[in-house]
Formats: structure tokens, sequence, C-alpha cells
């Protein structure tokens, strides 16, 4: 009713502006001058008058004007024409997109900037990098499209978060990762379940990301202070925008396969005759007949092989499958199965995503609606990933000084997943590990498959003699590890302009994170058989509380241009735990806790975590070619200790656009050039919660019976406080010939202070044996550049390549502790941090085949001479620096090409340099140490008196030669090469679709990790360097086909 | 209007800086601060049952009993399917960065220790919430605490006293510690005893005559802590003094209830870990070690020759509590397997740190040793001992050195598999000797008093934190 009325009251209004004037009617049609695409929305006006109008969903506007009015259209995003009335009736105009007006504002930390204003180290990554791709969480997406940025995965398991750092490692002992902000607010970043490793970053759905900025050094992050040590990732999701509402629908679906094949192994036929062979050498050379050793071989190794089993393992279809030296199978043979554990244990996942956007607004209000289901099946069996996420972005200008905008996101996630690592419950680990003589399905004593009395399906074996009572696919089947998270997270900004120079923010967050385990071990095999099965369900909360203030000041006056910021803000994490578990179960179907009959677990506990902070920044630039910012940020966190509550970080930056100079501003190739230089500290807070106090625990551990206990836990530490990282970036930015050609050149170094180290203790002093200090100090510092060429521009065809290069240095330069030996690596003062120190490979005896490590030649007294020798027996090998696992550069590069209705993405990444080593080869390659235990196909090269010339060892039953024990034989050279993505796409033509009312229509194939170049044989290159690469789930391989349609 | 946010803001500002030290001090969930232990009496008396349960701990108790016996030459563990538990003890190949059981019981020794001395401060100060007998009974429990802790570590990493008062004993903490204080350098064994000593004095002493519950501190169990202190510094007078008042009016169990195993209290038990179902150490018992069906870690064996020799088939201690096969003879795998620990799948079974038995021997020893008059309360001692085992014993009245090396060989009986042996071989400096038909493993290792693997290398933990003690480590261990 209101509206009818305000509508009249225009419409009136107009009339009278008729009858006042001369007016003729101009009407016509506004197009993108690159698209074509009509454009709703746009402002007409006439030039210094009150008068204009829109362009409606056709483009179309309609306006009166008089002869001589300049007519004024403007959209956001393109370059505003003006236009002389001249008597026409009709006027078409196309509007040139301002790409470098898009480009030039960058979201950095509280607020955006231009990007030459810009003095520290920001990289941006536009929707365009993460749309579509099939992928659960963002952070896959940065991988190969910033420099200093490097992703691995932790693993495969669909859902899991990736780990990322940003120009290296800035920490010993402490997170390494960035913190992530989005849309202004600062987020957890970690697997909300203690179980599962599902990140709770994969609650954000990337299709709403708008862009990601990434800032890398102190200028960039400082204003993030105890938090901002490994970089800082803003994430800005999508708004609404004015016109007509848009309503996009995407839908794909894809397929996985493995991205890198496991590692060669062994036939069961093959298997069986390395040991066959072996016993009958022993055989013949104790003085038995051939056919003794024949028929003696055949039967140790069928002993050998059925191990713990309760019926004997023998693949083949009678008991003397083999004769002769050779192990020639014998007239009738065969295998009856030869059972490819990796094979039956990967099997091909399907990805689904359906994702529904509608946007638009009028001038005052602007709504982005989104709802997004994204399904991912991983190659382990029941190992998933599923999410259903509701976003609401609403901007809305309350009157013409004050904005208001809330966005909210509702989100389901589900993951099933299973045991990592080493753990006994890994399928992986299990299809790496068990030799291809161990039958899928349970065979009886007569090797009859044995099948279900009631079903008559074939039953899972479940006899290995590797992994006891365990079975690939028959576990995961039959046990449930279900991981869900519940996530709402709610912003409401405020944002007045008090004057025309002081505006006021105010930011209000609420972000609610809700996990349940929902695990179950089933009573008939595997883990909790002996206990009769165990239910263990338990509930995380992670509630976390963000405010902040701010008042801004910003004028230009004359040459000189002020931005000045003061906040502060207030940040409150609380985590609730709750968990209960029982054993001892009737029946694998009734699995709630209730139904267990003795409770082995029934805990609560919380933790709360606090930060109070003042915040400051001032921006100054001079004529348009120096700039100058200074930031200062004081934080209070409740984690510190009593004398270390408070600390300030702050940096200073200036930028110098070069370009603008008079003495360049001539020279025609140059269109941009800025030099930057920056220094700052930032600190990283991620220590326990109460880390700081002295603490008398209260925990069950410490009851006696039957009575309360409690204990000293913790020593107070009154001086503990947050690692520092200096940082200092210097670097350059460019654009020539004709902005065709554009990137930066960047030095830059962190240094790490403070880091919190374990210092050792006197235990005879009080019972401790070490207490957390702020001792050790690192340096990282390295280069990176960027290159992005646009070598065709023009309607039809715009092909761009780009790419980019990060060197990473590390030294640790001081150490309170001689060394500190850390698995595979050792820290020590003068080294980087991944170095490996472990026994180092000598060759294989030709002698004897024995394997030979390196040892220390020892004096008299016992202490090294400096020369070396070598021994056969592993516990005599000394231990050296034998490399690292830090890369020497990485990066990725890349091509776009728009061709008419055609786009095509490729994108790279790759790594140069580093060691990894590969534990699963070294289980694999035993030399009969482990019988049962699948073997490499390496070990069919090993030593042999005919075979001299050999790096593996002579093969032996029960070998006690301890070839596979750590050494630097198991450390294989990095470098990778993969493409990372690539994206082919067909837009249909937009005036034959707007002719059934479609705004735009394309398909796309999108294809992940399809190729992959690596020196390592059977492990993904792109796994933690920090050395663990213990059968950690494999990445997939991904083909997804879609198409995208929009009203 | 707009112009009133800025009052708004400063307000907001104002407010939220108020309090800060509320919001960045949030208290833990389930601990409180050091500082607030001993300001109330429910939570000072959670502090004391904290201590107990660290004596009780799996690296306590549990790991030092079998590891003196495993080191003592009557036990031996098996060679593989040990699960790694034992064997370098067993070799004696102790290093300072690989061993288990003289290293846990540095940890844990000194963790109580560093418990005991901020209680027995606190104890100090008058405004303690406790009562006069609350306050006597926690000072007397923490003093036995220490001195039981000190006198496990001195006869692991010390010569035994009759070698010598001023040999490198351990270091002696006896007040609050901070990180940052001068790191203590070893004391000498005599100054380590006369500690043990005046603790143990004062604890007998003030311990209230209400504690009766042996599962904790009780005055006879004090008494037989100082009764042992005494056996080891020769004061014969004193330890038989001691151990007559521990056993007084403590009847010794049953020959069948030594039988049933030692997995609930007799009535002879002074000192016992209680282990319940929900609160134990899992497979890191005596129980589990000694277990016979492969339900625990059935790691430990008896030296045949040690049993064979020793027993008649009468005594209760010897044959008849060796598991048998179906034909009755004892099992053998490498050595017998025997039932004087009863391991279960609860994991509940009570452990025994001090029976009356023991009292009995040493007070025969003590009574032995002084000779003359005494040697008669010594056999009697020593008879009711040996009658409760074995219906058919007869006394044989032995006198002098005949009756020291009796006694010694009827606590050797009585106490194997209790922890007991090679802390004796120590005090006795006698030589370890294994004999391969005992079930020892071929070749077997004698090691003879004096030889440095005799005393157990200072861990490197300890050597790390601790510069003043790097000098001092037990000869033949890198220095």
């Amino acid at each position: 009713m209101f509206k009818k009325l305000q509508l009249s009251v225009i419409v009136a209004l107009m009339m009278c502006a008729t009858a006042f004037s001369q007016a003729n009617n101009l009407q016509g049609v506004v197009r993108d001058a690159t698209t074509g695409e009509p454009l709703a929305a746009v402002t007409v006006s006439v030039k210094g008058e009150t008068r204009g109008t829109t362009t409606n969903e056709f483009g179309i506007y309609s306006i009166n004007v008089s002869s001589g009015d300049v007519l004024v259209f403007s959209f956001v995003g393109f370059v505003t024409q003006e236009i002389v009335f001249e008597g026409q009736s009709t006027l078409d105009v196309d509007l040139q997109s301002d790409v470098q007006l898009l480009e030039d504002v960058v979201v950095v930390a509280y607020g955006s900037q231009k990007r030459k204003a810009i003095t520290g180290a920001v990289s941006t990554i536009n929707k365009e990098f993460i749309e579509a791709r099939p992928i659960t969480t963002f952070q896959t997406a940065l991988q190969g499209t910033a420099p200093g940025v490097s992703v691995s995965n932790t693993t495969g398991q669909p859902g899991a978060g990736a780990s990322i750092q940003i120009r290296g490692a800035g920490s010993l002992t402490a997170s390494t990762q960035p913190l992530y902000v989005v849309d202004g607010v600062p987020v957890v970043n970690l697997d909300a379940s203690g179980v599962a490793v599902q990140n709770v970053l994969n609650t954000l759905n990337p299709s709403d990301i708008e862009s990601i900025s990434l800032l890398k050094d102190a200028s960039a992050s400082a204003l993030y202070g105890s938090r901002a040590a490994n970089g800082v990732v803003l994430i800005t999701t999508k708004r609404g925008q004015r016109g007509p509402a848009r309503v996009n629908v995407r839908v794909q679906r894809g397929f996985n396969d493995l991205a890198v094949e496991t590692h060669e192994t062994l036939g069961a036929e093959q298997y069986y005759r390395t040991f066959y062979q072996e016993y009958y050498a022993d055989n013949v050379a104790a003085g038995q007949s051939a056919a003794d050793a024949a028929t003696n071989a055949n039967n140790s190794t069928i002993t050998l092989i059925t191990g713990r089993s309760p019926v004997p393992v023998n693949p083949f279809n009678n008991n003397q499958p083999m004769s002769g030296a050779n192990g020639a199978l014998n007239a009738g043979t065969s295998l009856l199965y030869d059972t490819d554990w990796m094979d039956e244990t990967i099997s091909s996942g399907v990805n689904t995503e359906y994702d529904v956007n509608v946007s638009g607004g009028n001038d005052r209000t602007q709504y982005y609606l989104s709802a997004n289901i994204f399904e991912q099946e991983g190659l382990i069996p029941l190992s998933d990933f599923s999410r259903g996420s509701f976003r609401m972005n609403i901007d809305t200008d309350v009157n013409d000084w004050l904005n208001v905008s809330f966005q909210t996101n509702n989100v389901i996630t589900e993951q099933n997943n299973q045991g990592t690592g080493g753990s006994a419950s890994n399928p992986f680990r299990f299809a790496n590990l068990t030799s291809n003589v161990y039958p899928f399905f349970e065979r009886d004593a007569n090797n009859q498959v044995v099948v279900d009395p009631v079903t008559g399906e074939p039953q899972y074996n479940f006899n290995s003699n590797v992994v006891l009572d365990f079975h690939p696919v028959g576990i995961p089947e039959l046990d449930r590890r279900l991981n869900e998270n519940m996530r709402s997270t709610n912003n409401l900004n405020f944002l007045a302009n008090v004057t025309d120079d002081i505006s006021v923010a105010s930011n209000l967050s609420l972000d609610i994170i809700n996990s349940k385990d929902n695990f179950f071990w089933n009573r008939q095999h595997g883990d909790a058989e002996p206990v009769g099965g165990r239910s263990q369900q338990a509930y995380n909360r992670y509630v976390t509380l963000n405010v902040s203030n701010q008042v801004r000041f910003n004028k230009v006056i004359d040459d000189h241009s002020v931005d000045f910021l003061v906040g502060q803000e207030y940040f409150s994490r609380h985590d609730e735990f709750m968990t209960a578990q029982r054993t001892g179960f009737a029946t694998d179907i009734l699995t709630e806790v209730s139904a267990g009959t003795v409770i082995t677990a029934a805990t609560s506990s919380f933790s709360d975590r606090r930060i109070l902070s003042l915040l400051s920044r001032m921006n100054y630039g001079f004529r348009e070619k120096y700039f100058v910012t200074a930031s200062l940020r004081r934080d209070g966190a409740s984690e510190f200790g009593t004398e270390q509550k408070w600390g300030t970080f702050g940096s200073i930056g200036a930028s110098w656009i070069i370009s603008q100079e008079s003495f360049l501003r001539e020279v025609d190739f140059i269109d941009n050039l800025k030099f930057r230089a920056s220094w700052g500290t930032t600190g990283n807070n991620s220590i326990g919660a109460y880390a700081a106090l002295g603490l008398l625990d209260f925990g069950s551990g410490f009851d006696y019976n039957g009575e309360p206990g409690s204990t000293y836990t913790q020593l107070a530490n009154p001086d503990l406080k947050w690692e520092v990282i200096t940082t200092t970036d210097i670097g350059m930015e460019y654009e020539i010939l004709d902005n065709r050609l554009s990137g930066e050149l960047v030095y830059y170094e962190r240094t790490s202070a403070d880091l919190l180290f374990g210092q050792p203790i006197p235990v005879s002093s009080a019972g401790f044996s070490e207490i957390t200090t702020n001792l050790a100090e690192m340096r990282n510092w390295g280069m990176e550049a960027s290159l992005n060429y646009r070598v065709v521009n023009n309607k039809d065809l715009i092909w761009s390549v780009y790419g980019n290069l990060t060197t990473v240095n590390n030294e640790i330069t001081e150490l309170p502790v001689e060394f500190v030996q850390e698995g595979t690596k050792r820290f020590e003062e003068g080294r980087d941090r991944y170095s490996y120190f472990i026994q180092e490979w000598a060759g294989v005896d030709p002698e004897n085949g024995a394997p030979l490590w390196y040892q220390d030649v020892v004096d008299a007294e016992g202490n090294p001479t400096g020369e070396r020798t070598t021994t056969s027996t592993y516990a005599d090998a000394d231990r050296y620096y034998v490399g690292s696992s830090l890369q020497d550069l990485f990066g990725g590069f890349g091509t776009s090409v728009n061709y008419k209705g055609f786009d095509v993405n490729v994108l790279f990444s790759y790594g140069l340099g580093g060691q990894v080593y590969d534990f699963t080869r070294a289980e694999l390659t035993h030399l009969g140490e482990n019988p049962g235990t699948q073997l490499s196909t390496e070990v069919l090269d090993a030593w042999t008196p005919e075979n001299t010339d050999t790096d593996v060892p002579r093969f032996g039953i029960n070998n006690s030669d301890n070839f596979n024990s750590t050494s630097s034989r198991f450390l294989y050279n990095g470098d990778f090469l993969r493409l990372r993505n690539l994206t082919l796409g067909y837009s249909l033509d937009r005036e034959l679709l707007s002719k059934i009312n479609v705004r735009n229509l394309r398909v796309f194939v999108v294809g992940e990790n399809l190729l992959t170049f690596s020196a390592l044989e059977g492990l993904d290159p792109e796994v933690p360097r920090s050395g663990n690469t213990n059968n950690i789930f494999p990445a997939a391989r991904t083909i997804t086909f879609g198409f995208n349609i929009g009203f | 209007m707009r112009l009133l946010f800025i009052p708004l803001l400063v307000m907001a500002l104002s407010f939220s800086a108020c309090d800060d030290d509320r919001l960045l001090n949030p208290d833990p969930p389930l601990a409180i601060t050091i500082d607030q232990a001993f300001t109330n009496a429910e939570i000072f008396q959670t502090y004391m049952n904290g201590i107990y349960d660290e004596l009780s701990d799996g690296a306590n108790m549990p790991r030092l009993v079998p590891w003196v016996d495993v080191r003592g030459g009557d036990a031996l563990v098996i060679p593989t399917g040990n699960f790694s538990r034992y064997p370098i003890e067993y070799n004696f190949t102790e290093t300072p960065n690989a061993a288990y059981g003289s290293d846990d019981q540095w940890f844990q020794a000194y963790d109580i220790i560093g418990l005991c001395n901020p209680a027995l401060q606190a104890l100090e100060d008058p405004d303690v919430p406790l009562t006069d007998d609350t306050k006597a009974l926690f000072e007397a429990e923490c003093r036995a605490f220490r001195a039981l802790s000190y006198h496990n570590l001195i006869r692991i990493f010390a010569q035994p006293y009759a070698a010598g008062r001023d040999n490198l004993g351990v270091p002696l903490s006896l007040t609050p510690a901070s990180p940052t204080d001068e790191p203590l350098p070893r004391a000498t064994v005599g100054a380590v005893y006369d500690q043990m000593v005046a603790d143990l004095v004062r604890a007998e002493a003030i311990m209230p005559a209400t504690a009766t519950d042996i599962f904790k501190w009780t005055r006879k169990s004090i008494q037989g802590v100082l009764a042992r202190v005494y056996l080891d510094m020769g004061m014969w007078t004193e330890a038989a003094a001691m151990a007559e008042a521990a056993l007084d009016g403590v009847t010794l169990m049953t020959a069948a209830e030594y039988q049933a195993g030692f997995d609930e209290a007799t009535s002879e038990w002074l000192l016992g870990g209680g282990i319940t179902a929900d609160d134990n150490n899992g497979f890191v018992s005596i129980h589990s070690f000694w277990d016979t069906r492969r339900l625990g870690y059935s790691s430990l064996r008896l030296d045949m020759t040690f049993i064979d020799d020793n027993f008649t088939a009468t005594d209760a201690r010897g044959f008849p509590l060796l598991r048998v096969d179906g034909a009755g003879a004892p099992i053998v795998s490498t050595a017998y397997i025997t039932n004087k620990w009863e391991h279960n799948t609860g994991f509940n079974q009570d452990e025994v740190y001090m029976r009356a038995s023991e009292m009995y021997l040493i007070a025969a020893e003590a009574y032995a040793r002084l000779g003359g008059a005494n040697e008669t309360r010594a056999n009697e001692l020593l008879f009711a001992i040996q009658s409760r085992a074995d219906a058919a014993a007869v006394a044989t009245n032995a006198s002098g050195q005949a009756l020291i090396d009796e006694v010694l060989l009827e606590r050797r009986k009585e106490l194997y598999a209790e922890g007991f042996r090679y802390f004796d071989l120590q005090r006795l400096q006698l030589d370890l000797e294994r004999s391969a038909a005992g079930g020892h493993y071929a070749n077997p290792l004698n090691i003879p008093f004096g030889d440095f693997r005799r005393l157990s290398p200072i861990p490197q933990f300890e050597l790390d934190g601790n510069p003043n003690i790097r000098p001092q480590q037990n000869p033949g261990y890198g220095n």
C-alpha cells in the first residue's frame, strides 16, 4: 500500500517535470561492450540534474530529455559514459567494463584498499579459481595460484583440511597454519572431532567465495596481531548486485580414481616363489634331494604364510605347487586367487554437487542467497564427505548514512572416515601391507570359499597374517565412524558515515559449531572384538563470539590522502566436550551407547580463550605516488603468563609508484612500476588455553582406590608468551607493455623469535622434566616472483598465461639444547628444520649381500676420529645429516583462453628439490623379515651370488638384517609437476538464449590432478614435508562434468 | 542523529575495556591453580590421594617390582614375545637413553618427592585449614612417601650403604623447587639414609593410630620401611625393634591363602596398592607380567634350579604354585611358570608392597646378626615362616653364620617375585650368578658385585636438565 503511494508520488512528480520542459522521449539499450549482453540497473541520468532512471532487465531505458542535455550512463564495474543528446529517437550504448577498476580494489585487513596504495604483500585469488572445482575445501584451490603459498594434503580423506604454509613454517613446535578471516571475522580452523579429520573450514561452500586475499607480510597482517604470525587468509563471500534477480543453477557430477599409482608389488605366485626358492636353496645346501627339497620348501612356505591363520593359507590349487630351483609351477597347478588388496580396497568414488544461488536488489538493498549440496566419495571404503549449506548475505542502506549488512551461513557436514597412519584400522595400510597370497574371501581347510549360511554371500577373510582380525572392506562395513558437524555463522555489520570524513563500523559475530562423533566398533572382528563391541558418542561444541568496533577517518586534501583507523575488538571462544563410551554389546544392530553393558568412558570438559585488542592503522598517500602504512595492535590474550598477558605488534611499510614520476611518465612501455618495503611484527598464540598456569589436575587419572585424587600436572609459567615473527618484505610490482605484462618480484625474510620450546629441567628438583619456554629462534627467507601476460585481448579471444615461483630457505638460529631429534628429523642450530638425521645407506656388500650403513671410526677413548667405515649391523650404524625435505622451489603456472563461447583454464603446480622419506616403500622392502607382508618388486633384484651389483640386499626367511629400518636408502627426490586443474567450458550464444529467457548456459568439464610427473614411485608428491608419509590416504584424480544455467 | 554514534562508540569502548583481568584469566575446567591446593581440607585430601595414585602408577611400583626380580637371578624374562619389556634389564644393557624401570623410577620417585615437599611446607603454615590429627596424618604420609621414594632411588642408582657412607647417592630435594633454582648435585649415600631415617622416625612418631587402611600408610607400614632402612644400614637392634613393632599383632596368612594368588589383601599385608576395575594400570601390573595364561604379558619365568634345589615338594610356595600340564608336570617354557600372582582380565588385582612375613625375616636376620641370646627369637621367627609354608618343616635351631644363611635363604624363598632379590644382592654385596640349567639363556650372564652394570645409569632426561649432575654419572655410562 505504502509502496503504491510512493510510486504515485514519483509518477506525479515526473508528470510535473514533463510539463515544464521541451522534452523528447529517448529510448535505448545498454549493453556490455565485451560480451554484448544487455546490462540491467544501469543508471541513466541527466548531468547536473536530479532526473534519472535505470535500465530494466533487458537493458532498456526510457528517459525524457531536451536537446543539449548530457546523458550520463554509469554502472558499477564499467567506465562511465557521457553522451550529448542531439535529438535522436533511440540511443544504444555499449559500456566498457572497467577491468582496471575492479582489480584495483583489494580486500585487506579491516577494509579494502586500492592495490596501488598497498605497501605490504597481498596476493589475491579470484573466484574463477575456486568455482566449480570439485573440492571439499577452498584451501585446495590455493595450490599453485599464488606465490609464497604451499599447500599439502594431510590425507586423501574427503573433508579433511589441507596444510597451508605461507612463506615457510614460522614455528618449530606450534602451529604453522595461517589465520582465516571470513567477511572480516576470524574463524576457527580445527578438526571439530577429536577423532575424525574433518576440518571445519569445509563448512564454507567454495562457490560462495568472491575472492581470497592472502596477507603475507607484517604490513598486511599486523592488524591481526598475536594470531597473524603465519599469515592471514581473508575470504570475502559474494554479495547481491543492484538490478533484477539473477538465478544461477549449477549441477555437476564427477568420478575419482587414484592420482598416483601405489607401489609396485608382487603377485601371489611371485610372492610364494620368493620364499619357496629361499627354502629350496637351504634344503639343497643341507643335502636334501631335489624332490625332497621341493616338497619341504612347499610345506615350509605354506606354513610360513599361514602364520597365525587357523586354516592353512595356500593360493594354489594343490599343496605342492612348485618344484626345482626356479620354482617352476608343477603340471596342473594354477592360482585359486591372487588378491590385489589395493585394487580391492580402492574403489572409484563419485562426487556430486548442486548449487543454486539467487541474487539481486534495488538501490538500497541487495541480497545473495545460496544453497549447496556437495557429496564426495573417497577412494577408501566408507570414506566420504557431504555438505548441505545455506547462505544469506544482505546489504541494506537504512538511510543515506547508515548501511547494515548481515551474513549467515548454516551448514551440515557429514564425514565417514577410517583409521589412519599406522593404526590397524587403516584400510589403506592393510592394502599396502598384505600380500596377494591371502584370500579376499574366507576359505576353509579345503580351500573352498566360505559362504554366509543365511545370505549365501561369500564371507570376508579376516585371517591374514599381517593385521590380525582385520579386513579393509569388511571392517568398514561392520563399523561406523561417522562425524557430523553443524555450524551456524552469523555476522551483523553496521557502517555509519558519521560525517563525510568519519565513519564508524561495528561488527558482531557469533559462530556456533556442534560436532558429533558417532562411532561403533563391531563385536565380531577387529579392535573391539575382545570387549564385545564398543560404541562411542562424543559431542563437541565450539562457540566463538567476536565483537569489533572501528572508527575511520578518511580525507583527501589536495595532494594528501589520509586514512586513519582506530578500533577495538573482543574475541572469545568457548569449547565444550562430552564423551560417552560403553563396551559389551549383545548385537551389532543396536549400537547406541545405552545398549552396551560396561561404561568405559563418561567425560566432559571445556576450555576458554579470550583476546582483548586495540588496533590502529594509518594510511597516508602523497600525490598518488608515495604511500606509507603504519599499523599497531595491542592484544591481551588469556593463554599467556601473568607477566606476559599483553603484547604489542606493529608494522610500517612504504611504497613508491616510480612510474608516476616525471622521468618515467614518458616511457611508453611502462604503465605502472611500484617499489615497496615493509617491516613489522606479528605473533603466534597457538598454545594450550591454560598453558601458563600451575595446575592441580582433577582428571580421573589421579583417583586412588575409589577416592578422588588430584595431582600437580603443570608447572606455573608466568613468563610464557607468544612467538614473535618479524617480517621484512621488499618488492617490485610492474605493469608494462600496455598493461599486458604484469607481476611482481619480492624478497622476504621472516625471523621467528621466542619460539615455544620444551626446555629440559632437572627431574630431581620437582618431578618435572621440562618447561615450555620461549627460547628458540629461526629464520625463513626467500624470493617470490609472479607474472601474468595477456597474450591476446580482443572481443573474440582473450588469452593469458601466468606463473609464479617461490623459494623458501630455513635456518634454526638458536636452540637452548644441542639438538632435538623429532622422528627422522633433527633440529640443530645452523641447520634447516627439515634436515633428515638418520642412518646413512652405504650399499650392499657384494661379497655376501648384507646391507651396509656408515659408522664412525672411534679411537681408544670411544671418540669419533672423523673417519667413517661401514657396518652390516644396523644397531652399530651412526646417524648423519643426509638431506632435507625443504623444497628449493615451488609454485604454479597456467593459461586461460576465452575464445568466443569457449573457455579453457589450465593450472600446473610444481616443486623442485627436497627429499621425501617413503615409509611404505621401506615397509614393503622387508626382504623376508615379515612373512606375509607384501613385498615391493624391488626384491626381485635382491642380491644373489650371481647378482652382486645391486642396491637390494640378500633375501632371507625371517631376515634379521634390518635392511628396511630407517635409513637414507628410502629417501627419494621429491621433484614433481602436476596438472592440478584443467577446465574446459562452452557458453551458448546469449542472443539465442535470450529467446528462451535464459541469461546464460555453460557446460563444462573439470579435471583435478589429471597428470602427475614425479620422481617418487607409489607416493603422492604433495604429502606433508614434515616427514610423515605413513600410509596416508592417497590423493584422488577427479573428472567432473557439469552445467551452469542462469536466468 | 548520526553524530550520536560517537558517544555510543565511546561508551562501548569503555564498557569492554573494564574487567580485563577477569576476562583474560578464565578458570580451567578440571584443575585449579596449584596455590589453591592447600587452602581447603577437601582439596588437600585429593592431593594426598593423588600421591597414593602415583605410587601405584604403572610406571612406579608395578614396574619396579618385576625389575628387581628380573635382575636378581631367581627370575628371567623370556627371550622373545616379551613385548620389549625387561630384556635390557635382564641383560644389564641399560643406557641413559634406554631402560625400562630405573629411568621410570627416577621420574616417579622425584614426582612423589616433588608432590610431598610443597605439602610439607604448607603443613608448617599455622593457617592451614586442617585439624591437628589430619595435619599429623598428612605430614606422616608425606614423610613416608618421601622416604620410600628415596629408598627406591638409592638402591637403584647408588652403592649400598655398607659400601660406604661417602659414596655418591642421589640428589636430595627437600623443599619446593622452581625451575629457576640451582639444579641439585648428588648427595652422599649417608646423607640420603640419614634423611630417610629422620623422615621415618618423625612419621612413625606422629602417625595417628586411627590410620589402619593398609592401602594407605599406617604406623605399621612406616615401621616396616624404617626396619628395611635400618637393615640396609646394619643397625640390627633398631631394625629388629621396628620389624617387631610392625609384625606385632599381625596374623600371617595361611598356606592356602598364599597359594590363592596375591590379588587381594590378606591379614598380613602391611602396605598395598589399591587397584580397581575402573582405575587400573591395564597390562602394566605385576600380575600381568607373571601371568601364566597369556592373558597378560606373561613374560616372566622362575629359575628352575632355584625351585628344584630349595623347595620341598610340600612347600606351599614352591611346586604347588607351579602351573602344571595335564600330566601334572610343571609347565616349562624356557623356565617354570608360577601362579604366585593371579592375573585377571578385569585388571583389578590389588598389589602388595609389604607383608608381615618380610618383617619376620628382617627381625630374624637382625637377631641372627646380633647373635647370642637373640638367636632364640631369630629361630622362632624363622620357623614361623617355614612352618606356615610347609607343615612338614622341622626347626633347625641353627646358630651363627649357619643361622644367618638360613634366614637369608628363607627370605629368598618367601619373597621371590615380590621385588626383593636384586636389592638383597646389592645390600649383601653378592655376585649375580645364573645357570643355563635353571632356564637362563645360553651363556648366562654373571655380573659380579662391583661391575659397573650393577648400578643403573642416571637417565638422559635428568642429565639434559641438570648440568650439575653430568660429571656425576655412574661409571661406565659414557663418562
